[in-house]
This record gives C-alpha cells, structure tokens and sequence, in this order.
C-alpha cells in the first residue's frame, strides 16, 4: 500500500514537471522578439563609416556587419511613420548618402518623430544596403 | 554665346524629362506567409524598396531580408538563421520589366495590369520570374499591388523534416506601395 501511495505522488510529480515544462515551451515559443532598448551594440561609428564600406565594397561589407548590433551616430535628414512602422534616415556625408533607420516594434520608443539637422545617436541591427546604396539598420532605438 | 545657353537649357529639360520618368518607393509592404495547416508563420517587412522606369518599364525591387517581424522572436531568429540565412544572403532582389508596356498608360489615370518578366534573386540563387502587378495611377502616384508564390525548394531553402509539415512547402508573398517621385 505504501508503495502504491508512493507511485502516486510520483507520478503527479512528474505530470506536474512535464505541466511546467511545456508552459515554459509555450511561453518561449510565443515570446515576443527582445526590444532593441535592452540589446547590448556590437560596435558603434559615425553614419558615414558605415555608409562609407557598404560604398567601397557591399560584399565584404555585408560580410562585417549585416546581423551585427550597431550604434551610429549622425545628423537626422528627416523621419516618417509608415503604417505604424515609424522610420528615421540619417545623413552619411554627400547628399544622396543615407542610412535608414526602422524603429523597434517591441521597444517603447520616448519619441518616433526626429528634428532635420539633430545629431541623434541611434542602435540597431545592420540588415545590409539597398538597391540605390542606402545602408538598413532594423528594429532600431534611440541610444541613450 | 545664345547657341550655349539653349543648349544648356536643352540639357536642363532633358534632365528633368529623364527624372520624371523614374518613380519610386522606399516603403513598399512585402508580406511574407508560409502558413501550413499546422501552423500560422507570418511575416512583414515595411520597408521594401521598388522603382520603375516609366518610359522603359523597367521595375527593380530590393527587400532585406532582416527587415521581415513575425510576433514569435524563435520564428524569427529561425527564419533568419535556419532557412534564409540572412547574415549570408541579406537581401532578395527583383529585376524585370513591364512587358505590356503598351497596356499600361502611366500617364492617364486608372488601373491597368502589367506583366513583370525578369530575375528573382533570392538565397543566392538566381530565377526567372514572370508575374502580374495591378498599376493603379492617379495624378503623380501610382498605387501597385502584386502577389506572387514561390516554391522554397526553387531557392534551396530546406526545410527540416522534423519541421516539414509545420512549414508550407509554397510561400505567398504579396507586395503593395505608392510609387512617386
């Protein structure tokens, strides 16, 4: 008799472990992609470095820094929101030389409209260029 | 000393005829769903960027792949890391032209349907591709819409057989956006 009382507890033990286990699975399965507020920068440069390799050579510079965590830092040319989707381009040198910048959706974000001219210091992950050389950085937040 | 001034203005004109003719956008909605029946796996990208020569009916569009948000982060990074390898290949890139040009009048108002054949670069691997985008012009601005599906096969992105049933083995992609100047 013990031992079946025993085989029991076991037993709801175990369903009790596997209950959590498969909460945890759930609530990591759903969890919202990290806010860029909290991501730690790989490395960080003026607009027109950045700008600048992506200019000299896109492959190696897809190479060095697509994926990677990046703060720079420039002047703001204009900013705009899209469908909810707020964006910031920033100046990398001559006229046409930008680098966009797309807000976080998962980021709290204390402003998404940004004054032309404002030096503003800006994180986010270098997705690569664009067909007319505009440098990307994704799921962006203002670097405090 | 007339003859250079005529000229210049000439060249001045042909300038800005040249300009007017390309139209663009930097904020194309690329949706990307690989829904099976299974489970739901959605994607957007609000930053695609398409232009289009008017005059030629030449389109080129480019989306980065990083660009693309699902609610789940572990659909994203899995997205990113396991199938389209976007540290490797960071970008899709369209190249084509409109070959009923005639069909569609970019200078009258209303809504036409153009046939985009060219090349669709994608995960390193290179595609023809023929698809219909519905142009609608109104004033200087034109509205388009276009949907296309593609086999991830085609692309060599494999899907695991663990997760083969979960992942739609066609992918719909639609994309839509203002073109202007």
């Amino acid at each position: 008799m013990p031992q079946l009382f025993f085989m029991k507890k076991i037993i709801l033990v175990l369903l009790a472990l596997a209950a959590l286990g498969g909460g945890y699975g759930y609530y990591l399965w759903n969890k919202a992609p990290e806010s860029m507020a909290t991501q730690k920068a790989d490395l960080g440069m003026p607009s027109e470095q950045l700008f600048a390799a992506f200019q000299a050579d896109e492959n190696a510079a897809n190479a060095q820094y697509v994926g990677k965590i990046i703060v720079i830092t420039g002047k703001v040319k204009d900013s705009r929101t899209v469908d909810g989707t707020a964006k910031v381009t920033i100046e990398a040198g001559t006229n046409d030389a930008t680098i966009l910048c797309e807000l976080d959706n998962n980021t709290k974000h204390p402003r998404t409209t940004f004054t032309p001219g404002e030096v503003l210091s800006i994180k986010g992950e270098c997705a690569g260029a664009d067909i007319d050389g505009t440098v990307m950085l994704s799921h962006c937040a203002e670097n405090k | 000393m007339k003859k250079l001034f005529f000229s210049f203005i000439a060249l001045v004109a042909l300038t800005v005829s040249i300009n007017a003719q390309k139209v663009a956008t930097k904020d194309a909605k690329v949706k990307f769903d690989a829904t099976s029946s299974l489970e739901a796996i959605k994607a957007t990208n609000s930053s695609g960027t398409v232009a289009l020569n008017k005059e030629t009916g030449e389109v080129a569009a480019r989306v980065l792949i990083k660009n693309f948000v699902f609610k789940q982060a572990l659909m994203q990074e899995h997205f990113n890391e396991n199938y389209m390898e976007s540290t490797k290949f960071p970008n899709a890139t369209l190249k084509g032209k409109i070959s009923n040009l005639g069909a569609v009048k970019f200078g009258t108002d209303g809504t036409y349907t153009g046939q985009i054949k060219g090349t669709l670069e994608m995960h390193g691997v290179t595609k023809p591709i023929d698809i219909p985008a519905t142009f609608t012009v109104k004033g200087d601005k034109i509205e388009f819409k276009s949907e296309l599906k593609l086999l991830c096969a085609d692309y060599k992105i494999d899907i695991p057989s663990v997760v083969a049933d979960k992942v739609a083995k066609e992918v719909k992609i639609s994309v839509e956006g203002t073109l202007g100047n």
